[in-house]
């Protein structure tokens, strides 16, 4: 089934076509990893997609829904979550309430359940904090739990992103180039995940610089210039196409 | 008759209005630093000039340099113990917005708690001596030779200051800083001394305007310099930060508005009026009439 | 009476100003920042009066008419307000509170500048220190709940909390409105306490006044306001030999918190529990492998595909 399909999907930015006609279909389960130069509008896509952005032209459908006109409060329920290229965790939270902070949506406790402090409001704190734990877990942070972001390392911050995005139960995940900054063995680690992710039947769309994690990874790659798709394939015909080269290499 | 003569007063009222506001609005608009003392430093200059004026006989001009370098060198003083600091540790200009506002309500409390303590509280006069004032009657409007003066002036100050920043390359450096103080200083601009001569000047201009004023009210006392914050706050919005000829008419607006209100309203109304109407503007155009909507970059 | 050399007035006005800084507060700790709460004291402070000396209502009713209509007003307001960034919110929330003094000065119900006088005095010490214990137990509760992480997040980024499921406009009408309740209970406290209202008590310089007790106490930790209530009030108190430079004592506090603590009271001990805590968990949980993970050189993967290596910008 499709997950996610844009139409003609277009965003300008004054004169400056950042996206132009932009048609992607992604199915369920599967790596699809976004490669193109700097400018090649793979930020202003996920922007897109995401609902941080209004598109000019064009529209956005999510599980056969139109998405189009949605705001981007309402996403992460329907089942999108998304980190970002320059890490926005929240400095005043320590990593663990990050982490929890990315179950909000899939949480119902109203202030009333909260200040009465009910059965379901206690249950459900303990199993957020449960999961966070285990996210963490996973990306090898446990120990940090109670620090709070300014003071770990920037790979380290990325994998806390990863892991507070994968707390909204996403059904696709949007990554604004996880790897950047990331240890061998944390990209390793990021590689992994997403591999995982999909044979649990999620998907993610990568935005990638890292040609060795996209060949790794991902199942189908997307080469954009200039806003436009410009070849797309499974990594070994995208990696080795000329007009790829031609547009990376040229400048 | 009475509409013109309302219309007069209002204009000249109007001015010193926007002489104040030239100086809140630009340190606001390129240095983020909505100075919160800004009514203060116009209350000290009128201090200074009554302090002065009980000691030696000095001419007005004089006085109102006095008056502007006394106000500009406490401006200066609060750039140097907390905006400076703020301006290289924050993020964002919004975080700066916000601490250099508090910084400056502290710096403001000392401000009025010094004046309060020195004045006793009593409201003082200035010599009228001072500016002798002339009345000129055209067609039974009344216009007064220091009414003439503080128009004039409120407009020579900001077609210096549009002068300086257009003309000049401080002024363009200086604009530059509004956008962005790294791409300022990339450019060789030495931003911590232009930051310093911005808001001298706008600290100057307060003091200088808060000699004008008292002279044209008759008396003043330590709190005039809140009413006026609020009402610069009011110029601003309505022309538009950090813009200059904005802030000019925005100024002459309020006085206008308040002085015919007084011809329809009981008196009392005329700050709510102009206030309701500074919230209704703010309501259609939330970032101020000529303000540009402010984006977030991810 | 005297409670620890302190007047017992001074400790009740202490606790009527931790509603008013909670209304200041609450609101900055979720990013609005919005200085309207003076203005909503003084509605609740002159609803709660008039009702209670005009209509002999019950004065419980008019406690919850005091909550209520500086309640529905800033719902009012918040529906044009609440999308109003940064500074621009906090002028125009001044601006509404020199509509409202304009009224209290002109309007003949009010009483004028004279004021409303011979208001019941209600308000016993016990009713303050139940309010506040109740106002405390909901603030640290809702902090520590998925709520206060949202309005922590808020604070710092309205897009970034979007993406995770918070509606940025819900919580900042919500905000604007609990700001509106507490400080109208604060007016209702300080009207039943007092027994003599005037327009005056509600000038700008109180809220310098709340804004100084928001900020000392801290706007990011729950008991900041009741820290910052506490002290405000207080110290002036304990200082009565420099009390007419009181205002020259706070303006130094105040920019030396903005300066070297820009977390206020409360946000300094947080932090100084949490520097205890993390030194624990590192001597008992983490013996020294994140030590040498931490000092590890990081080698960064050099992207084979982009000639830049800046890992790109877009």
């Amino acid at each position: 089934m499709t997950l996610l399909e844009t139409v003609e999907l277009t965003k300008q930015f004054g004169g400056v076509t950042a996206v132009q006609d932009f048609d992607l279909c992604l199915a369920e389960g599967k790596v699809y990893g976004l490669l193109g130069p700097n400018g090649s509008g793979k930020t202003t896509l996920l922007n897109l997609v995401s609902r941080l952005l209004a598109p000019t032209k064009g529209k956005i459908f999510f599980r056969g829904k139109d998405i189009t006109r949605l705001s981007p409060f309402k996403l992460p329920r329907l089942g999108i979550a998304r980190t970002f290229q320059h890490t926005r965790l929240f400095e005043d939270l320590t990593l663990i309430e990050n982490v929890m902070l990315g179950h909000y949506c899939r949480e119902f406790s109203t202030v009333g359940h909260i200040l009465l402090q009910t059965r379901g409001a206690r249950s459900e704190e303990r199993l957020c904090r449960a999961r966070a734990i285990k996210r963490l877990a996973e990306m090898g942070l446990a120990d940090l739990a109670r620090v709070r972001p300014h003071s770990v390392s920037y790979g380290q911050q990325r994998l806390v992103e990863i892991a507070r995005a994968l707390m909204a139960e996403p059904q696709l995940l949007l990554l604004d180039e996880p790897t950047a900054g990331l240890s061998f063995e944390e990209a390793a680690l990021v590689g992994n995940l997403v591999r995982d992710l999909a044979r649990q039947g999620i998907s993610s769309l990568i935005v990638e610089h890292n040609v060795r994690f996209l060949s790794s990874s991902c199942d189908w790659i997307i080469a954009l210039a200039e806003g436009r798709k410009l070849v797309e394939g499974t990594p070994n015909v995208v990696l080795s196409h000329p007009k790829v080269h031609e547009v990376y290499f040229a400048a | 008759m009475d509409i013109a003569q309302q219309a007069i007063n209002g204009i000249a009222i109007g001015s010193t209005y926007a002489l104040f506001a030239l100086g809140l609005s630009l340190s606001w608009g390129i240095l983020a630093v909505l100075n919160m003392a800004h009514g203060h430093l116009l209350m000290w200059g009128a201090l200074v000039g009554y302090l002065v004026s009980q000691s030696v006989e000095l001419p007005l001009p004089a006085l109102l340099l006095l008056a502007a370098t006394s106000a500009g060198a406490m401006c200066l003083a609060m750039e140097w113990l907390a905006f400076k600091r703020l301006r290289g540790r924050s993020a964002s200009r919004e975080q700066m917005e916000v601490w250099t506002l508090v910084a400056s309500l502290g710096f403001g409390l000392i401000a009025l708690n010094v004046a309060e303590r020195v004045t006793l509280g009593y409201p003082r006069q200035l010599p009228s001596a001072l500016f002798p004032i002339e009345n000129f009657v055209v067609m039974d409007v009344r216009i007064t030779t220091l009414q003439i003066a503080i128009i004039l002036a409120a407009l020579a100050a900001p077609a210096l200051t549009s002068l300086f920043l257009a003309r000049t390359k401080w002024g363009l450096a200086l604009r530059t800083m509004g956008h962005n103080v790294e791409i300022a200083e990339l450019y060789g601009a030495n931003t911590s001394r232009l930051a310093d001569a911005a808001l001298f000047s706008a600290g100057a201009l307060a003091g200088a305007t808060g000699v004008l004023l008292a002279l044209y009210l008759g008396t003043f006392d330590f709190t005039m310099g809140e009413p006026m914050l609020l009402k610069g706050f009011a110029v601003i919005i309505l022309g538009g930060v950090g813009s200059i000829w904005g802030s000019v008419l925005g100024g002459l607006g309020v006085g206008v508005v308040e002085s015919l209100s007084t011809l329809f309203l009981p008196g009392g109304y005329r700050e709510g009026l102009i206030f309701g109407l500074l919230v209704l503007v703010l309501m259609i155009r939330p970032q101020g009439l000529l303000g540009r909507p402010a984006v977030e970059r991810l | 009476m005297r409670v620890l050399g302190l007047e017992q007035s001074a400790i009740a006005f202490a606790l009527i100003n931790v509603f008013l800084a909670a209304s200041y507060q609450l609101p900055i700790h979720g990013g609005v920042f919005a200085l309207s709460g003076v203005a909503f004291m003084a509605i609740g402070a002159y609803a709660s009066a008039l009702l209670t000396t005009r209509f002999d209502i019950h004065p419980i009713v008019a406690l919850a008419a005091a909550g209520a209509l500086p309640a529905a007003v800033a719902l009012l307001l918040s529906l044009p307000l609440a999308r109003l960034g940064g500074l621009y919110l906090a002028l125009s929330t001044l601006a509404f509170l020199v509509v409202v003094e304009t009224v209290l000065l002109n309007a003949g119900f009010t009483g004028g500048a004279a004021g409303l006088y011979r208001i019941p005095r209600y308000v016993e010490m016990w009713h303050l220190v139940l309010a506040v214990l109740v106002l405390a137990y909901v603030a640290r509760t809702v902090q520590r709940s998925r709520i206060g992480r949202a309005m922590v997040a808020l604070r710092e980024s309205n897009a970034v909390a979007s993406t995770l499921g918070v509606y940025p406009a819900l919580y900042r009408s919500t905000l604007f409105v609990v700001s509106g309740v507490l400080a109208g209970l604060s007016g209702a406290f300080y009207a039943h306490y007092v027994g003599v209202l005037t327009p005056q008590a509600f000038s700008f310089s109180l809220v310098v006044r709340a804004l100084v007790m928001a900020l000392l106490g801290g706007t990011s930790h729950w008991a900041g306001a009741f820290v910052g209530a506490v002290v405000v009030t207080l110290l002036p108190e304990l200082l009565r030999p420099v009390r007419e430079w009181r205002d020259v004592v706070f303006g130094g506090l105040l920019v030396a918190l903005v300066l070297f603590a820009p977390r206020g009271i409360a946000g300094a001990i947080d932090w100084l529990v949490q520097q205890a805590g993390s030194t624990l968990t590192h001597l008992q949980l983490r013996p020294y492998r994140p030590l040498l993970y931490r000092l590890r050189p990081r080698v960064r993967e050099v992207a084979l595909d982009d000639p830049s290596g800046d890992g790109g910008a877009h």
